[in-house]
């Protein structure tokens, strides 16, 4: 109940917001960015969900880890699956309901990173959200 | 009670939905919806619960990635997948990933959408899906 005489946080102007990256077949490569979102000024956003999974697609030679995040504040992992093995089809997924509210400036961002050589892999990252005034 | 104007939102005309979503078994097939729920005007939802499954039933000639899925698409376009099961196995019975949760109170504004799908790429076989969700609709 809000004692505070305000609106709930859903009926401030809420919006919708989101992001979904999906990967083709991916060859190693660094800790890359995917996707980043910030909450504006003046806004605050709950989120609702947190969801990263990476697959083996081919085999790696030799293997290493990949791994697929979503992270808030650049090192406060959400979720951050991480796949060791080099059977083709096999799966690390790891989803959550953070509840989080994150405060104007906070960011919600997505990374993949494989250190194998050769092979490649599947990743899939996405959140959602709902921005509202702060 | 609220010390707010408004009444809160399981006071405003309150509806629940829900969606069982059993898929039986199914042949290889593209990318297909099995069920949307759009909300409507001057309506939000809280989704309570999602859940997905995918279980394989009949072995396929030559493996490919069955999935089920479940997004959320604003009345801008923006997506955001929600949860995801999928099974990359040809042995009979095998089960994916069951995956279930509730997503912190999702909110769905009106002409947001929360539709749930399933794909197989595999050649022959079968494969069983649910995708479920359960929600709250309520006056704007």
């Amino acid at each position: 109940m809000s004692m505070s005489g305000r609106p709930e946080w859903y009926d401030r102007n809420p919006l919708a917001v989101g992001a979904l990256y999906e990967s083709g077949a991916l060859a190693p490569h660094a800790t890359t960015q995917r996707f980043i979102y910030t909450v504006p000024a003046g806004r605050r956003a709950v989120i609702h969900s947190a969801l990263a999974a990476v697959m083996r697609d081919t085999a790696a030679a030799p293997l290493g880890s990949a791994q697929a995040l979503v992270t808030t504040d650049v090192s406060a992992r959400f979720t951050a699956p991480q796949l060791r093995d080099n059977t083709v089809g096999a799966v690390a997924q790891q989803v959550l309901a953070p509840g989080a509210i994150l405060p104007a400036g906070g960011v919600v961002e997505g990374y993949t990173t494989d250190n194998s050589t050769g092979g490649t892999c599947l990743f899939w990252l996405s959140f959602s959200a709902t921005e509202f005034d702060a | 009670m609220s010390m707010s104007a408004r009444p809160r939102a399981r006071d405003r005309n309150p509806l629940s939905l829900c969606e069982i979503g059993l898929v039986t078994p199914t042949s290889p097939h593209a990318l297909t919806q099995r069920w949307a729920y759009t909300v409507p005007a001057r309506r939000r939802a809280q989704v309570h619960h999602v859940f997905c499954r995918v279980v394989r039933v009949g072995g396929a000639a030559a493996l490919g990635l069955a999935v089920a899925r479940v997004q959320r698409t604003t009345a801008g376009g923006s997506v955001a997948q929600i949860l995801r099961s999928r099974i990359y196995s040809t042995v009979s019975s095998t089960v994916g990933q069951i995956v279930g949760w509730g997503p912190g109170a999702l909110l769905l504004n009106p002409g947001d959408t929360l539709a749930g799908a399933t794909s197989d790429a595999s050649t022959g076989g079968t494969v069983s899906y649910q995708l479920s969700y359960t929600a709250m609709e309520f006056d704007l």
